[in-house]
């Protein structure tokens, strides 16, 4: 799952396997961001591992289902 | 006696090149030889510089290309080192195959004042490795030592396993940047964007979120709404809707029209299904 975070659009995308499947947008400018991972105490999660890295964004731009 | 005056520039920027920007920062804060702009716009400043520059080449028998432009630069001497650094990294063929066609790779300076410095402390943010530098709650650990890579861990009777948020340690205020989250062992989590969370403090509130058992009696619109207001004030996690406002046990988004979003996200390993995406239900 790849996650583009756009200052210059005030944007987020989602892309799932290359391919956009969110954007949410209209409140990122002028904010401090940093990348992370959420997990909730569902001990039922145990094991589960990801691993982050930078990488320049896919080309194609397909919005499946905007939110905004 | 060699002193920092007599380092060619070419001999400074090999030093430079062990250090971040932020270090050669700090080497210009130290003193106006690494910090000072040139005395050079002045016409007989530049020639008494040239001069000097002979002088001292002849003296040392050295020949040096590069302190032929020092005395017409217009910024620092750290300042040309950063530069340097700058154009040495768009130079390097793997970092232009890595980066082509990105904003990074065609970041420079927006204006004419603006500090190579500053350039080159972006272009390291921009293009450097992300580590997992904090972890908020008891559940992560790195896998293999890789700061890159984490898992979640069992819990035991002596540490229970609780809400918990792994932060890089990069801040992203301006520009286009790109990361993607590889599952490699499946696990119920959420990746996304976050607020940087600095304080300990934070980290407490966040330990304090009630658990969803002690929860059970209210109904999906109430755990949609307890859950964003807790994060959003207790752990300041960012407005994507995806993130801030989901109740996991049930699968429930709330954002902020009023309505809920189901998605199922479930994370197998090295790919991850992304079910029945974004299917708005009102209420």
């Amino acid at each position: 799952m790849g996650v583009l975070l756009d200052f210059n659009k005030d944007m987020m995308q989602i892309y799932v396997d290359g391919r956009c499947a969110a954007t949410y947008s209209g409140r990122y400018s002028g904010g401090k961001y940093s990348w992370g991972v959420l997990l909730d105490s569902d001990s039922s999660s145990f094991g589960g591992a990801v691993n982050i890295e930078r990488k320049p964004p896919p080309v194609e731009v397909e919005v499946i289902s905007p939110l905004v | 006696m060699i002193t920092m005056e007599s380092f060619s520039e070419d001999t400074l920027f090999n030093i430079t090149s062990y250090l971040t920007s932020h270090d050669i920062l700090n080497l210009a804060l130290t003193c106006k030889h690494f910090g000072g702009k040139p005395k050079g716009v002045a016409a007989t400043d530049v020639s008494k510089e040239k001069k000097r520059k002979t002088k001292r080449r002849k003296k040392n028998n050295t020949t040096n290309n590069d302190e032929k432009t020092s005395a017409e630069r217009q910024w620092s001497l750290m300042e040309e080192m950063a530069k340097r650094r700058v154009d040495a990294t768009k130079k390097n063929t793997d970092w232009q195959e890595k980066w082509k066609g990105t904003d990074v790779y065609k970041l420079t300076r927006r204006t004419g004042n603006e500090s190579w410095i500053r350039v080159d402390n972006c272009i390291q943010k921009m293009s450097s490795e992300l580590v997992f530098s904090r972890f908020i709650g008891n559940s992560f650990v790195y896998v293999k030592k890789n700061p890159s890579h984490i898992q979640m861990r069992r819990a035991t009777s002596d540490m229970p396993m609780g809400n918990s948020i792994a932060v890089c340690q990069n801040v992203m205020t301006e520009g286009r940047h790109y990361v993607e989250y590889t599952v490699t062992r499946e696990g119920a989590f959420s990746p996304g964007v976050i607020y940087p969370i600095q304080s300990c403090q934070e980290a407490e509130l966040f330990k304090s979120i009630p658990s969803y058992e002690a929860e059970n009696n209210f109904s999906p619109a109430s755990w949609g709404r307890l859950w964003a207001d807790v994060m959003e004030r207790h752990t300041r996690v960012c407005n994507n809707q995806g993130w801030n406002a989901s109740c996991f046990k049930n699968q429930f988004l709330f954002d902020n029209e009023g309505a809920y979003v189901y998605q199922r996200i479930s994370l197998r390993q090295k790919e991850l299904l992304w079910v029945s995406s974004l299917i708005l239900i009102k209420i």
